[in-house]
């Protein structure tokens, strides 16, 4: 930048240094001390638009005020602070780069010019060293600035260049490291492929020498090489087949495996492993391995097939003899078990009418005695069935097959029951028999009921057997552990000690006479041992010859938990209550004793009648009188009868309740004890477990001034819940026919029978039953079959109803319940039919929400609705119960008139009330019915009708249950 | 408050009676509409309970009567149905019942039901 040259031109004497300063080519202004201008040069004039005479003389800022619209103006601030840093420090002050606004004169268009000055302020001093003047001298940066600017961006682009070029030397060194490697891989592959070629020959060495064929073929199936192993599998040489279709090595009927192979391989399959049959020259078929993998070139372009054949004809044949080997054996053992299984059936069948038609006879009124005897001839039945059931378990044993089936049992019970059962035995060679239990033995257990039972049997027979006079007696005691301790004591001919460990061998009883003197096979204790290692306990004996012995088991016999043994235990009478009992033998003697006291009872005991007679006058005279006698009927001397007249003959004890304990032989008439005086009476051996109750009815008997001599007639069973079920029975063999469909007649299911699996699948199918009852061994098509066409036949209905079906079979065999259920049955109840079980399985059944028409009545939903109040349940059951009767007599009379509006309106009413009641099904059938008659449509209802009758029935055949179970609830709430 | 129950189904009556007498409340019987209506023109009646389909008198009808007929107080009237379409408690409504309550109803509901019926009526006598 440069200012112009002034038109004055310079005087030739001495330089006129005003021109001089005006005219210099930069932007000076003079100040004085005051900062009013003084001098100005002609650049700064043209540089702030001014002019000379509008300036001199007058102060700096009045001059050049800041621009007022630049609020954040700080140059005139900045200029100040420079002066007055130079008026006071008198020294040059630069400034930084300021920003003005030069203010154009109006002549110029007026408003603001952006300037950017770089000012530098110097003082002039005086000759007293003040500032006379001070020297403002500007340096106008705008257009560097800008042109700085346009710098910038000019090196932003250099740089920019610069960058580029950089990677463009990246990329060319990448270039050059890859042409290296390229080369370094070149020279690799050459080695590769020298080293291929050494391992070709290798390969090309193995391939001729290997035993198995290896061929190659190309893409279309033509074969190009063809090894000594080839030649001697298929019997033709290189020669004879190289350029051949490989179809000369493949019989006609493996001709279209080539095609598959080839997709496959074509497809990226890496290997095909298979085994397949080959022709061989001589047209032998040969059994060969194949393992084929695709041959593909450089590019990966498919080329053929390499394939490497075995011979495995060898294999094949050892293969497919074992196989036959593992038939025969299998089918051998299948026969074994069909055979076993039939074996069994063959024999359950009649005793399983044996049993069954006993447990009817015992639900019919029967005098005493034939009640004892028809339940020993049941027990003995049952007993059969087990001996079978040992049969089979034997063999089991032997095989290592056998199966220890846990389960909760009421262990007293059943001990007792074994020795009733065998109690006959005992009698008939005059032995006292007899069973105790020891304090803390646990009532129900958890353990393999049947196998316990079985063991006990064995030992309890056996003392029987080798015992000609005295006594045996069963007493368990509870073990640490969970264990229960079972002693069978004998005054029996007793065994050597040395003998005693060859008991428990097989095939060797104590000595080889004794089995001559009494029978059996020797086998009893062998199987009781093994069943009691397998249930984890032990087995021991001892004993002297002549003097009895002991066997005992202990096993481990877990207590069923306290909460659901409550219920079962019954509840414990207090010690005030005294019982006499008057035996002359003295182990029936302690037994009673015990048993007595078992119960929480007072318990005295004495040997005679007289001993007797003296301690019940004695402790009626003391005030603290016995409630009960229990007498034994047969006692030298006084016996039972006489003891009786005699208690009843005397005023201070005639109060004493009487009660008799007789042989199991015993003939005498209930009532003729009665007419005794006996209130109650025994069978020996006692049953702990029914001891107490025979105490207490006595006592109630005594009490209500009857006799309870003779017991009540046939157990009552309480009605199931279901009984208002329609049950189909398919059963083949008659007698099993009766015994269900009778046992459950009795409880008030509706029964109805057929004979074969085919009628049943038409006797489902037409509808009206509940539930079936499917013997699985049927002619004409047997019961897996049957569930299997009735499952079909209700899957293609399609409406979700699945009749329940509970299986019956006479088959031991384990696998026998999984092919019910995989045949469709919901359940399994084996023969012989025990009703109970199949009640409760019934019940379950049909109490699922599953069942085909389910409860006719919500029970628990309507005793809900009558907020609990059972006796309104009760009220409201009578009412409803008239009410719908009435009703769906209305309906079909209404029919018979064929008036439409009253159909309706009666089964509206059917309606309403069953839906209070919570009898859906009515309530469903009823708003059919309707619905149809409401539309006019008569003869629609007339086909809705039968079910809406049937309906009802079946409802108020459900009725009984139903207040069971109301009453049921009102015990319940009772005791809470 | 005496609450009037009325059905023509003699469980029902029975039921509903006693659920409410339960709840404590003061109940009587009446077996169909006419038997209704004529009770509660004596004006102890301030609550109804009744079913729809009746012989001589239905719940409709009754509803009808009372809400014509001049009566010494408001009567509230639910109507128990096992019609219990849209347009069946419409036209329920329509001609006079407060309340619906489907058939089979729930003791639990009733109950509340009507002990708001009881509630409605004391704030209307306040």
């Amino acid at each position: 930048m440069s200012g112009s040259v002034h038109p004055q031109t310079a005087p030739a004497e001495g330089p006129d240094f005003r021109a001089l300063f005006e005219a210099a080519p930069g932007l000076y202004l003079v100040l004085t001390a005051e900062l009013r201008i003084v001098a100005v040069s002609e650049a700064y004039l043209r540089a702030t638009m001014t002019r000379r005479e509008d300036i001199l003389g007058r102060a700096l800022f009045e001059v050049f005020p800041d621009n007022p619209s630049e609020v954040g103006a700080t140059g005139t601030r900045n200029l100040r602070a420079s002066l007055s840093r130079v008026l006071s420090e008198r020294v040059p002050d630069a400034m930084a780069v300021q920003k003005y606004d030069i203010r154009r004169p109006a002549s110029e268009g007026g408003g603001f010019e952006e300037r950017f000055w770089s000012p530098l302020n110097s003082p002039v001093l005086g000759p007293d060293g003040s500032v006379r003047y001070i020297i403002h001298r500007v340096e106008d940066v705008t257009d560097f600035l800008r042109l700085k600017q346009k710098g910038a961006e000019q090196v932003r682009v250099t740089e920019e260049l610069r960058t580029r070029a950089e990677q463009v030397e990246a990329e060319v060194f990448l270039r050059a490291q890859q042409v290296q490697v390229a080369n370094d891989k070149l020279r690799e592959a050459n080695k590769a492929l020298e080293a291929a070629r050494s391992r070709d020959e290798r390969l090309a060495s193995i391939v001729a020498h290997s035993n198995d064929a290896i061929v190659s073929e190309d893409a279309i199936g033509t074969i190009c090489t063809w090894n000594a192993g080839a030649e001697r599998l298929f019997g033709y040489t290189a020669a004879e087949v190289v350029g051949k279709p490989l179809s000369v090595l493949v019989p006609p009927d493996r001709a279209q495996e080539w095609p598959e192979f080839l997709g496959r391989l074509r497809a990226g399959e890496p290997v095909i492993r298979v085994e397949t049959v080959r022709a061989a020259k001589d047209g032998r078929r040969l059994d060969v391995s194949l393992t084929l993998s695709p041959l593909r070139d450089a590019e990966g372009t498919f080329v053929g097939v390499s394939k490497i054949a075995r011979d495995i004809s060898g294999h094949k044949q050892a293969e497919a003899a074992l196989r036959e080997a593992m038939r025969a054996a299998e089918s051998a053992n299948r026969a074994k078990s069909d055979f076993l299984a039939h074996m069994s059936h063959e024999i359950r069948t009649p005793l399983n009418g044996v049993i069954g038609m006993l447990e009817l006879l015992q639900s019919t009124a029967l005098s005493d005695v034939q009640r004892r005897y028809s339940g020993l001839a049941r027990s003995s039945a049952e007993l059969l069935t087990t001996v079978i059931n040992d049969i089979l378990d034997f063999s089991k044993i032997e095989a290592g097959k056998l199966e220890i089936v846990p389960e909760e049992f009421n262990l007293h019970d059943a001990v007792d029951d074994i020795v009733a059962m065998l109690a006959p035995r005992a009698m008939q060679k005059g032995l006292e028999i007899a069973c105790s239990f020891a304090p803390g033995v646990p009532q129900w257990v958890v353990g393999d009921a049947d196998r316990v039972r079985q063991i006990l049997m064995n030992l309890l027979g056996n003392a029987i057997k080798f015992t000609s006079r005295g006594s045996v007696v069963v007493s368990l005691s509870a073990e640490e552990g969970q264990r229960v301790r079972f002693s069978v004591q004998d005054t029996g001919i007793g065994i050597a000690p040395e003998r005693i460990s060859r008991l428990f061998r097989a095939f060797s009883q104590a000595d080889a006479s004794t089995t001559r003197m009494y029978g059996g096979t020797g086998l009893g204790l062998v199987i009781s041992k093994q069943l009691v290692e397998l249930m984890g306990g032990q087995i021991g004996a001892h004993s002297e010859a002549g003097r009895g012995s002991e066997f005992w088991i202990i096993l481990p016999l877990a207590p069923v938990p306290d909460t659901r043994q409550r219920d079962r235990v019954r509840r414990v009478e207090p010690r005030t209550l005294r019982v006499l009992a008057v035996d002359d033998n003295a182990v029936q003697r302690e037994i009673l004793h015990q048993q007595i006291s078992s119960w929480g009872l007072a318990a005295t005991t004495a040997e005679n009648g007289e001993q007797a007679l003296a301690l019940l006058s004695g402790a009626a005279g003391r005030a603290e009188p016995f409630r009960v006698a229990i007498v034994d009927s047969d006692m030298p001397g006084m016996d039972g009868f006489e003891f009786a007249r005699q208690v009843k003959r005397r005023a201070d004890i005639d109060t004493t309740v009487l009660m008799i304990l007789l042989s199991v032989d015993s003939t005498i008439e209930p009532h003729r004890l009665a007419e005794m005086g006996f209130a109650g009476q025994m069978t020996k051996p006692v049953r702990q477990s029914h001891l107490f109750d025979a105490i207490m009815n006595a006592i109630a008997a005594s009490d209500r001034g009857s006799s309870a001599a003779g017991t009540p007639a046939a157990e009552s069973k309480p009605a199931p819940r279901t009984a208002w079920a329609r049950v189909l029975i398919a059963e083949d063999n008659e007698i099993n026919r009766i015994v269900v469909t009778e046992t459950l007649s009795q409880v008030g299911y509706r029964c109805a029978s057929v004979a074969d699996g085919a009628q049943a699948v038409d006797a489902v199918k037409s509808g009206g039953y509940d539930l079936v009852i499917m013997d699985c061994q049927m002619p004409v098509m047997d019961g897996f079959e049957a569930t299997r066409a009735i499952r079909k036949y209700e899957r293609g209905q399609g409406d979700g109803r699945r009749i329940p079906i509970v299986a019956l079979t006479a088959n031991a065999l384990k696998g026998d319940r999984e092919l019910c259920l995989e045949a469709g049955m919901d359940a399994y109840s084996s023969k012989p039919i025990h009703p109970a079980h199949l009640m409760e399985t019934i019940d379950a059944l049909l109490k699922k929400p599953a069942g085909a028409g389910g409860p006719p009545i919500d029970v628990g939903a309507l005793i809900d609705q009558c907020l609990r109040n059972l006796s309104l349940v009760s009220r409201l059951l009578v009412t409803f119960e008239e009410e719908v009767v009435r009703d769906v007599k209305e309906v079909t009379q209404a029919m018979e008139s064929g008036d439409a509006e009253r159909v309706a309106r009666a089964a509206h009413m059917l309606t309403g009330a069953a839906g209070v009641m919570f009898a859906k099904s009515i309530s469903r059938a009823a708003s059919e019915v309707e619905a149809l008659a409401r539309a006019g449509n008569l003869g629609a209802v007339s086909g809705r009708l039968g079910p809406l009758q049937e309906e009802v029935q079946r409802c108020v055949a459900f009725l009984p249950a139903v207040r069971a179970q109301v009453e049921e609830e009102g015990r319940k709430g009772a005791g809470r | 408050m005496k609450v009037l129950v009325v059905d023509d189904s003699e469980v029902t009556l029975k039921l509903i009676s006693e659920i409410l007498t339960t709840a404590g409340l003061d109940v009587e019987a009446a077996r169909d509409g006419l038997q209704a209506i004529n009770r509660i023109r004596e004006g102890e009646i301030r609550l109804v309970v009744s079913d729809w389909a009746m012989p001589n008198m239905s719940g409709l009808a009754l509803c009808r009567a009372v809400r014509t007929e001049p009566l010494p107080g408001y009567v509230y009237i639910i109507l128990l149905t096992s019609h219990a379409t849209v347009e069946d408690r419409v036209a329920g409504l329509s001609v006079g019942a407060d309340d619906f309550l489907p058939k089979p109803f729930d003791a639990a509901e009733l109950i509340a039901r009507v002990r708001a019926g009881v509630r409605v009526l004391t704030a209307v006598q306040k």
